[in-house]
């Protein structure tokens, strides 16, 4: 048997050590380097908290390899429904490795002492080369250097299959690898571990060909289905904490109201429930539930705050937009696809078009209001169990709040309602207010919204609105397309109760930050049609409505929500399509072929055309009808490419004119992300945001007065019930030419609003250039 | 001190007669299956049986069940399924209803916060009606209980491919 090399050994830019041999057990353990990197700005080697002293051979590891040829890997990605830690990562880490996937027993997701990398719940496959895949990779090498040394063999000629390594008739599987010694392998990181990105694996470490896969491709189950359906899983909902309180929180009448006295609380009738208010914070917290919800509600209605009337209302949103708001502070910003001279070609254009699209404020509305639990110790560390998609940058919020470092503080992640990119920034809404009222009381406290806190105190997806002009030429060919987006703010992850409590957070949303929390409005739906001459694409900023003039510096508090910015970039741009396709009187499909260069795109065209039973011809249909009881059918196209995937879609509606009332009967999706990474996981992903999609396009518009949202509720704020889901029909393109896996969950929600706007038109003739498409709106476009 | 059955079991309780069961199921005796939606018996999420009918345990309080009603959660399909079978306690252990079975096997959930009582109404539909149309399931749940059973993450079609997949199972296993 070869010796091991006691000098660390490096590969491929990582480097391979062992620390000591060991009697028992053994494993090869693939932690971070800390040099050369500023993983928690501000914390001192020694932490505070043991659990989180950042020593990479602590188990916030990404991979061990055991002796018992069992593997275990680390997430810092907290699942939200997408399943991709568990069937996806697992799938790749398999492969990259060269072992089966169940050889994959433990997946640890989100904890902030457990995990290594941070980042959010979004863009898991991160454009093909997500950090687990590179981890992976570089674990192969390390393998690869390994099994070399043992059998003496060079690495060129060992191959490794179900995770045994053979060369020139000689073998060993990983777990003999590994056994009785303790490997450390640490790779290369950079960036910061609590910012929204967190931290990314360094370096290019060979990776599998495409073409070699055996695992990527195959639609293995989701290991965590199968505990939430037995009532197994331990919910972020469940957790219980010895002394742990319930509270319920008070939330300002308006969202400008400032306290001016907290209503008393009847001790005979709720003796063990304590009233806590801290600046603006207003909450009573009991041992049980059900007397916490009871006080408070008693609470709140004898609660004094000051009035405040500082919004537009809804009915005039668009208008304030326009008008009222402060375009010029944020510079203007450029699409990449900015060409040619698009002014002088639509001047001189005989057909062209000028339209304003509008796409209102939208909740994420998770299905259950956000909750967590807050246990701040007596040494003044403090750890909070929630459902989070970017524990590590909660985090580091809390410890900015309290004025501590972020290795005070723990966040455990666990499963929850998904929230839609709301607390992709670190916060849902009840965390800090969680930890400051364990503060407050000593005992670790559970704070749950209810339904209308959720409602109305919750972030919600921008409103924006696109001016745009488009030109084509007498032979149909479009010649230019110019396009003004605007929207305020997007992305404000500033913790409420931080800022009612007024304690230290993150800025408001202001010119002078460079993260996403900026008002400056980028260009952010990659434009597809290269075949276009002239193009000019601009995004116009403003600070978030009634922000600035709320005494509470709140008002129309907004956050990305799937597919952000880009939804609503591309329901204009979209829709602008299918209005340029009427304008030159060509079928709306064979006008998008021919207005791109991009293979792929033609691909998802001509997939959904097929799949769909489209008819070739111009929209709107001859016999389009605007008035009337009868119903009429129409269909309508679009498309989009976000993270590496491309997507198109067709919606087949009815519409009753006379009512405006209108049903999605089909809705047929192409979706092709270059490899198919698991294809029945794909398929539920893209059936689900054809949904949520859909009920966007036709149900979804946040409502407020001057002083906040009005609504309160499932019954104010309607979402897509069983009965009027559309016929759905999901095609998958696996292109594995393109060599990388794309993004296939988050964009599948933004293809449904321009598609079905499209089919009224097709129907009726009619055009509607706003969101929602509810019966109101379509109404009284039929009957201009 | 109140008496209740759950899952087969007398529990006596000691909460407030006012309190909705949801808080007592979930806190005192850590039956987590039903979640926390809205409160307000909007969206299905809180969903138990109480003799085999979908009750909203978020506003349905202590004083309105009696000792005698049996209330069965998520954690009691297996038993309820194993007792209308027939089954051994010894299979009953090893068992899932065949509605969670086929949530499995159909992948249904995705952020699954809802799925509680999308089970829920599922096992409702197929005791009352073992082979139901598209058309009945969509009906069940949307307009059969107090409200539409809503999924944020639009798993309705899953929902659906699951409902069918599960009558399948239990025509198999009967």
């Amino acid at each position: 048997m070869a010796t091991m090399r006691e000098n660390p050994v490096n590969v491929f830019g990582a480097t391979l050590s062992r620390r000591h041999f060991v009697k028992s057990g053994g494993a090869l353990i693939v932690g971070v380097s800390l040099a050369g990197t500023e993983l928690l700005k501000g914390t001192s080697v020694k932490a505070a908290t043991l659990r989180n002293s950042l020593d990479p051979a602590l188990p916030q590891s990404w991979i061990e390899i055991h002796p018992d040829n069992t593997i275990l890997f680390r997430t810092g990605k907290n699942d939200f429904g997408q399943g991709t830690p568990f069937t996806a990562y697992r799938q790749i880490v398999a492969e990259e490795l060269r072992v089966p996937f169940e050889a994959i027993t433990t997946v640890v997701t989100g904890d902030t002492d457990r995990t290594p990398d941070g980042s959010g719940a979004f863009d898991f496959l991160g454009k093909g080369t997500p950090n687990i895949r590179k981890a992976a990779a570089y674990t192969y090498q390390a393998l690869l250097d390994l099994a070399s040394a043992r059998l003496g063999v060079p690495t060129d000629k060992i191959s490794v299959k179900d995770g045994v390594a053979s060369g020139e008739g000689k073998s060993i599987s990983y777990g003999d690898l590994v056994k009785g010694q303790q490997l450390k392998l640490t790779i290369p990181v950079k960036g910061d571990l609590t910012s929204l990105f967190g931290l990314t694996v360094d370096g290019n470490p060979p990776v599998k060909p495409v073409s070699q896969y055996t695992i990527i491709g195959k639609s293995f189950p989701n290991s965590i289905i199968s505990s939430k359906v037995a009532a197994k899983e331990t919910w972020a909902t469940d957790v219980r904490l010895p002394g742990m309180l319930h509270a319920r929180v008070v939330h300002p009448k308006t969202l400008g109201s400032t306290l001016i006295s907290a209503g008393a609380l009847d001790k005979t009738k709720f003796p063990n429930s304590q009233l806590i208010a801290k600046g603006n914070l207003v909450a009573v917290v009991a041992p049980t539930e059900w007397e916490a919800i009871k006080a408070s509600e008693e609470v709140a209605r004898a609660t004094k705050w000051s009035d405040w009337k500082g919004l537009p209302r809804s009915e005039k949103l668009f208008e304030h937009l326009r008008d009222q708001s402060d375009w010029s502070t944020a510079s203007v910003t450029n699409g990449r696809a900015t060409k040619g001279d698009a002014k002088a070609a639509i001047a001189a254009a005989s057909k062209k078009l000028t339209a304003t699209y509008q796409m209102p404020y939208m909740k994420h509305a998770p299905i259950g209001p956000t909750m967590a639990v807050g246990d701040v110790k007596a040494d003044g560390t403090v750890e909070i169990y929630t459902h989070n998609q970017n524990p590590q940058a909660l985090r580091g919020q809390i410890a900015k709040m309290l004025g501590i470092t972020a290795d005070h503080v723990i966040v455990h992640a666990y499963p929850g309602p998904g929230h839609y990119g709301r607390s992709n920034g670190g916060n849902a809404g009840a965390e800090d207010e969680a930890v400051l009222l364990s503060q407050a009381v000593g005992k670790p406290v559970r704070v749950q919204w209810m339904r209308a806190d959720d409602m109305q105190w919750s972030t919600q997806s921008a409103a924006a609105f696109s001016d745009l002009q488009i030109a084509v030429d007498a032979k149909g060919k479009m010649v230019a397309y110019q396009a003004d987006h605007y929207m305020p703010a997007m992305q404000d992850d500033r913790l409420l109760g931080a800022v009612l409590a007024g304690l230290p957070t993150m800025p408001a949303p202001e010119l002078d930050t460079e993260s996403v929390t900026s008002i400056v409005n980028n260009v952010s739906d990659p434009w597809i049609y290269a075949q276009v001459p002239n193009v000019t694409e601009r995004g116009h900023g403003t600070f978030q409505i009634g922000q600035k003039a709320s005494p509470l510096a709140v008002g129309i508090r907004d956050h990305s929500m799937r597919t952000p910015v880009q939804f609503q970039q591309n329901y204009p741009r979209e829709t602008a399509m299918n209005e340029a396709a009427a304008l030159a009187g060509l079928d709306a499909i064979q006008f998008r072929i021919e207005n791109t260069s991009e293979e792929r795109l033609v691909g998802v065209l001509q997939a959904v055309r097929d799949a769909s039973g489209w008819d070739t011809r111009p929209s709107p249909r001859t016999d389009a009808v605007s008035s009337g009881a009868a119903g009429v059918r129409g269909r309508g196209v679009s498309a989009l490419l976000r993270s590496g995937t491309y997507w198109a879609c067709v919606c087949q509606i009815a519409v009753t004119p006379n009512t405006g009332a209108m049903v999605v009967e089909k809705y047929t999706i192409a979706v092709d992300p270059g490899v198919v990474v698991n294809p029945a996981q794909l398929k539920r992903q893209v059936e689900g945001g054809a949904v949520m999609g859909t009920s966007q396009a036709l149900l979804e518009e946040v409502s407020f007065d001057e002083s906040g949202v009005t609504q309160e509720d499932w019954l104010s704020y309607p979402i897509l019930t069983m009965a009027d889901i559309p016929e759905i029909k999901v095609v998958l393109l696996n292109n594995p030419k393109v060599g990388t896996y794309g993004g296939g969950s988050e964009a599948a929600n933004a293809l449904a609003a321009p598609a079905i706007a499209a089919a009224l038109h097709d129907a009726t003739g009619k055009m509607l250039r706003r969101l929602p498409l509810k019966p109101a709106y379509v109404q009284a476009l039929l009957k201009t | 001190m109140v008496t209740i059955t759950v899952n087969g079991d007398r529990r006596e309780v000691h909460a407030p007669v006012d309190t909705p069961l949801l808080y007592v199921l979930r806190n005192e005796l850590e039956l987590i299956g039903p979640q926390f939606g809205c409160g307000l018996a909007q969206c299905g999420a809180c969903a138990v049986l109480i003799d085999g009918k979908e009750v909203r345990s978020c506003i349905t309080s202590l004083a309105e069940v009696s000792p005698n009603q049996e209330i069965t959660t998520l954690e009691g399909l297996p038993a309820r399924w194993a007792k209308q079978r027939g089954l051994s306690s010894e299979e009953a252990k090893h068992t899932l209803h065949p509605v969670q079975q086929a949530w499995i096997a159909e992948q249904t959930p995705q952020c699954g916060f809802c799925q509680n009582g999308m089970m829920i109404k599922a096992t409702e539909l197929l005791e009352s009606n073992p082979r139901p149309t598209v058309a009945q399931i969509k009906e069940a749940f949307t307009t059969s209980g107090p409200s539409p059973n809503l999924c944020r993450c639009g798993t309705y079609t899953a929902i659906i491919d699951a409902v069918k997949h599960a009558s399948a199972l239990m025509a198999k296993e009967r």
